[in-house]
């Protein structure tokens, strides 16, 4: 296990490197790279389908209810952000009531607007947390290494976005029919150009750094971009690998929260952490999660269906709800400029508990 | 004798081989409809009615079908599907150069339930063109008459779930019950692997009378959006200076969305035939979720 020895700069990792490596996105780009094309060929079968619901329900369904879960379990979030935690689910909330008012009208474009922006998100966090790994390892990127990071993974989004919205056949969503834009076939061609030629740049970039330095760059700063391309082009370009990133997204997600969580309850504690702290609040923190997002997308949807909206319907306008909502509050809730988010950030988990072993799980002073 | 017994047996062993349900003359094909109900699936049959069974593929796989209903729904009788003129996006000018009209392809195919009969208007048994009935009930008055096509392979439930939506006196579902999409699977192995939607309810919406085509909705929704705006304006007014500036710009932005979400839905049925109005929503859409970013952010 790698850890910092200066007591000063933070660990490279939240837990260890095989286990960041495995959870923060090496895990899926082995099963989608090496694993997967052994025995399936990418075709969207029921059996795939089922074997993608159960693991949203443990990965993808949680991560939602974690964001909600940090917005509202503390009052000061809700003074805090006011907007976000009362005014955007308001007009999120007036968004779903015109879709079941207007369905045909309304429907497929709320679908729409969440389908739009949920690869945009997916890039937001990727970027984020390999920034994050960047500074735990010591690493300032120039303006130029940030903005080519910055554009070759936006630029994933847009080669996959723009790709799929050439034509006008659109997609369905739970039964609603989603329209597509119908942009040009050439404009999703020349972003992909642009977004390999930055990829290259960017990898150009930092290997001269390197050379200069004589420092090689964090492994794991550079896994996000790597991960984040084979999620959207080589698995987008299969509908059965492609039913697994959300879990993939989830996940990452959740390592975060999770170790955010665990030091914010641990500098709340009146005593040191233990393992058995650390095991206790890991599987509180994640059976609510669990239940929370099966409340949000199993129970809510069939909740408003018994109202008289067909399950269909509500299915997809629920799910584009709760999602949009997350969107809104993961741009506010995990900015790195800000102070209170970062710092947490920092942690390593295996440190935290063996420093107060060491200190003899002794009560202690919040930090 | 002796030589005729081979013959024989050779027939016999041909006779037990062969499918006793006719599934030996259905297309390798399988079409499947998506609906707000559930997923329908379709078998054809290439040998009773070839050009209809070659121009209904053609249709469905230049996704002439989508956003098509099923506009009438008689119970006992027939599930008609509408006009590919009569969906809810405009066909693309490709789109419309397919449709053509079809001549009767009369067989010995009975109107029995599941069958897929192609609609065509009275008296001109020819001009079948996109619309076409799923049979509810046996109706022996039709056969001849109307070209049988293929048959239901799968969806008796997603029926049974329009047939609870209330109808009017013309038959017509008070609930649109849209085809969001329709596509072919090249073989019924491709289609068994394929996960399909099974049945929905989607009766609950009855209480509102909605009507294929009619406009009002759409200005009402857009009248209720502009509404949202000028009070999300005006509170932001009103409080004015009891505001911070960071609450306020995200308000700003909020009425932003709500705006932007409004021109999606005007425009965006045009914009599938404008390039540049596609290029130009699309981009503008990422610019208004890009200022979302910096929504309601706190530096402490």
């Amino acid at each position: 296990m790698t850890r910092a020895t200066d007591s000063s700069r933070p660990s490279p990792y939240f837990v260890s490197l095989p286990v960041d490596f495995l959870l923060i996105g090496g895990g899926s780009i082995l099963l989608f790279l090496f694993v997967l094309p052994l025995f399936h060929d990418g075709t969207r079968t029921a059996r795939i389908v089922e074997v993608g619901l159960w693991l949203t329900w443990l990965g993808n369904w949680p991560h939602f209810s974690a964001t909600s879960y940090r917005l509202y379990g503390r009052a000061e979030h809700l003074r805090q952000y006011p907007i976000t935690a009362v005014a955007a689910p308001l007009i999120v909330l007036v968004g779903a009531l015109a879709c079941f008012l207007w369905p045909t009208e309304v429907s497929g474009y709320f679908v729409k607007l969440f389908l739009f922006w949920s690869p945009y998100h997916y890039s937001g966090q990727t970027l984020g947390i390999s920034l994050l790994y960047g500074r735990r390892a010591g690493h300032r990127p120039g303006s130029w290494e940030r903005s080519l990071l910055s554009a070759f993974i936006y630029g994933t989004f847009l080669m996959r976005t723009l790709g799929a919205e050439v034509g006008t056949r659109g997609s369905v969503y739970y039964g609603v029919q989603v329209p597509s834009f119908g942009v040009p076939a050439w404009l999703a061609a020349g972003f992909s150009a642009g977004t390999y030629a930055c990829g290259v740049a960017l990898f150009a970039v930092v290997a001269v750094r390197a050379l200069r330095t004589g420092k090689p760059p964090p492994f794991l700063y550079l896994l996000l971009p790597v991960t984040q391309y084979v999620w959207f082009v080589v698995a987008g370009a299969k509908p059965g690998y492609a039913e697994f990133v959300p879990f993939f997204h989830g996940l990452q997600y959740l390592v975060i929260a999770w170790a955010m969580q665990i030091k914010e309850q641990a500098d709340r504690s009146p005593t040191s952490p233990t393992l058995r702290f650390l095991g206790v609040e890991s599987a509180r923190w994640f059976a609510l999660n669990v239940l929370g997002g099966a409340a949000l997308f199993y129970a809510l949807p069939h909740l408003v269906a018994r109202t008289g909206v067909g399950l269909s319907l509500a299915t997809a306008v629920i799910l584009s709800a709760v999602q949009i909502h997350h969107f809104f509050v993961d741009g506010v809730i995990w900015k790195l400029r800000t102070q209170s988010v970062v710092s947490p950030l920092l942690v390593n988990i295996p440190d935290l508990v063996e420093a107060s072993a060491a200190q003899g799980a002794t009560p202690h002073e919040a930090r | 004798m002796t030589r005729v017994a081979p013959a024989l047996l050779l027939s016999l062993l041909l006779r037990a081989a062969a499918p006793a349900d006719g599934t030996a003359e259905l297309a390798a094909e399988r079409v499947v409809f998506h609906t707000a109900a559930g997923d329908l699936v379709f078998a054809l049959y290439p040998n009773s009615a070839p050009e209809t069974v070659r121009q209904f593929l053609r249709l469905v796989r230049a996704g002439v079908y989508d956003t098509t209903s099923f506009a009438r729904i008689h119970p006992g009788f027939i599930a008609q599907v509408s006009s590919a003129q009569d969906r809810l996006v405009p066909l693309a000018v490709e789109q419309s150069a397919l449709l053509r009209k079809l001549p009767l392809e009369a067989s010995d195919r009975k109107h029995l339930r599941g069958a897929l009969s192609l609609a065509h208007p009275d008296g001109d048994p020819d001009g079948g063109e996109s619309s076409f009935c799923v049979m509810l009930g046996a109706a022996p008055q039709l056969d001849g008459k109307y070209t049988v096509f293929g048959t239901l392979m799968r969806g008796d439930a997603v029926l049974e779930e329009m047939l609870q939506v209330p109808r009017s006196s013309q038959m017509a579902p008070s609930v649109r019950l849209t085809i969001a999409r329709a596509e072919v699977y090249e073989s019924a192995q491709a289609l068994g692997k394929a996960y399909l939607s099974p049945a929905h309810p989607v009766a609950g919406l009855a209480a509102r009378n909605f009507r294929d085509g009619d406009s009002g909705h759409r200005l009402d929704f857009l009248a209720c959006g502009i509404l949202l705006m000028v009070l999300l304006v005006a509170a932001i007014a009103l409080l004015g200076r009891r505001l911070s500036q960071r609450v306020a710009s995200a308000l700003h932005r909020v009425v932003l969305l709500v705006g932007v979400f409004l021109l999606l839905t005007l425009l965006l049925p045009e914009g599938q035939h404008r390039s540049l109005l596609a290029v130009s929503l699309f981009f503008g859409l990422l610019g208004v979720i890009r200022a979302l970013g910096s929504f309601e952010v706190s530096t402490k």
